[in-house]
């Protein structure tokens, strides 16, 4: 660029300034510059205009608007792969409902329903989840079954976390402590909700259960599905027959979303081992969470309260289930 | 806001995908400045930019699993801000939606008067970004404050070198007119 006209130099003076020139042409425009008194002046104008620029520093969203947007997308998007998630879950049940199959279902069923009898013989009412995670995943639980509370002297946890699927309960807590919410988990007013939370979490002794039950991705995002489902529900319902329907049935659903989801794989992935679903239905106690689930959800449908969309959900839920224990 | 080492926020947008909300929090936070800045200079408009932020994370966790890992994170989270931030003028600004060739002259709007009076000087470097044509604006605020090169920049927004150089230099020129009037 030696011996350029002021014209070439000060069109190149941007990029000069922001390093975009090659080695030779830097050293042209600043030579050309150290003898030119205009085009130097051009320079240190246009210097001025990068000077304000990079000056200008806005300020930052404060952190806690931050991470609320950031949760509000992640449950955005864990409800946008719940939805995908169904769809395909339905797909799948159609696939599998064809003549071929039918002997296969009927088998599973058979074994489903004797496994049904196993666990709901002898027992009554009462279910006891905690004698079937000591008996089948060599648990030893406090407490005596449902009902059972853990007491301390700020908050009071219902006795539901080990009566329904491992994992429930943390994301139980979990989902307060996200939503700063009273959910089911307490009786008590709710302030300062994070931090109970937190020591909720740090001190009773199942907050690991998921861990030490090995809960797969697959499973822990079968929750997350079935949460954005609470969740729902608690948007569209009265906030009392909210909490109540949650603390009632929100843990069946889980088992019963499970037994669909578990006996759905087992069916389309492995046909000819009908076996395996008994063994998995007796793991994630299906046969019970079945049941409880359709009879919550009838119940709930019955009281004729859900708006169209959940109430088209749910019917759509009984279908399946019904698919599967027709 | 310290930011974390590139491992460590791959590892929390890997948790983050497998079901883990506190991490996508934390990965969030992590790459805060660089997000928001990038929307809110390219939107000019606060409620704007935080909602393209909001898409921007959507985004992240959609697309988080075709992250191979073989350019820097950061670089992967800037280009999804980017690529958000024009679609987010596409969808709330059809018509204005350019292809870099704008005319020369900044849009009509307040006379100069108007424009500095009670006008502080970030909200006036951000008014006199706002008024570039959109691919301009893109490439200024990439190069003046991402200190991406114009190569780099030319690939993030699927243009030439030539028409990147072109697009700074018309928006410098055009800033600089802007500017002039505080300066």
């Amino acid at each position: 660029m030696n011996g350029k006209r002021c014209e070439d130099v000060r069109e190149n003076l941007a990029l000069h300034i922001a390093g975009e020139l090659d080695a030779d042409d830097a050293r042209a425009v600043a030579e050309h510059l150290a003898g030119c008194e205009q085009c130097s002046a051009q320079h240190a104008g246009m210097r001025r205009v990068f000077e304000r620029l990079q000056n200008d520093h806005p300020p930052l969203p404060g952190e806690r608007d931050w991470q609320r947007l950031a949760s509000d997308a992640y449950i955005r998007w864990r409800d946008e792969s719940g939805r995908t998630w169904r769809a395909r879950g339905r797909e799948r049940l159609k696939a599998w409902f064809t003549p071929a199959a039918r002997p296969v279902l009927a088998a599973a069923l058979v074994l489903l329903t004797v496994t049904a009898v196993v666990f709901l013989g002898g027992n009554g009412d009462v279910y006891n989840r905690v004698d079937f995670y000591a008996r089948h995943f060599g648990e030893s639980l406090p407490g005596d079954g449902p009902g059972e509370t853990f007491e301390s002297p700020d908050y009071t946890v219902m006795g539901f976390s080990y009566q329904s699927q491992p994992g429930s309960f943390v994301l139980g807590v979990e989902y307060a402590r996200t939503h700063q919410a009273c959910t089911f988990a307490f009786e008590r007013e709710c302030e300062d909700r994070a931090s109970r939370l937190d020591r909720i979490l740090n001190e009773y002794p199942h907050a690991d259960f998921d861990d030490r039950v090995g809960y797969s991705a697959d499973q822990a995002r079968q929750l997350a599905m079935l949460q954005s489902l609470q969740e729902n529900i608690r948007r569209r319902l009265d906030p009392l027959e909210a909490e109540y329907f949650l603390y009632r049935f929100g843990n069946w659903i889980q088992d019963m979303s499970l037994a669909v989801a578990t006996g759905a794989v087992t069916l389309a992935g492995e046909k000819d081992r009908a076996g395996e679903f008994a063994r998995l239905a007796e793991k994630f106690n299906l046969a019970r969470g079945a049941v409880d689930a359709l009879t919550a959800i009838e119940a709930i449908l019955s009281r004729g309260t859900l708006e169209a969309a959940d109430y088209q959900a749910l019917q759509a839920r009984l279908a399946e289930i019904y698919t599967i224990l027709a | 806001m310290q930011q974390r080492p590139e491992a460590e926020a791959l590892n929390l947008l890997r948790q983050a995908l497998a079901g883990d909300q506190a991490a996508f929090c934390s990965f969030a936070e992590n790459y805060r400045r660089l997000i928001y800045q990038i929307a809110i200079r390219y939107l000019n408009n606060e409620a704007d930019a935080m909602d393209a932020c909001q898409d921007v994370m959507m985004n992240i966790l959609r697309k988080g699993h075709l992250y191979r890992g073989d350019g820097s994170l950061e670089g992967w989270v800037r280009t999804v801000t980017v690529n958000t931030c024009k679609n987010a003028i596409r969808s709330r600004h059809p018509e204005r939606f350019d292809d870099g060739h704008d005319p020369d002259s900044l849009p009509s709007g307040d006379s100069p008067e108007q424009c500095v009076a009670g006008l502080q000087h970030s909200a006036h470097v951000r008014q006199c970004i706002g008024q570039l044509p959109d691919k301009q604006r893109m490439t200024v605020i990439l190069k003046i404050y991402e200190d991406m090169t114009l190569q780099e920049i030319a690939g993030s927004l699927n243009c030439t070198l030539g028409t990147a150089k072109a697009n700074f230099f018309h928006a410098v020129a055009k800033l600089k007119q802007c500017l002039e009037r505080l300066l």
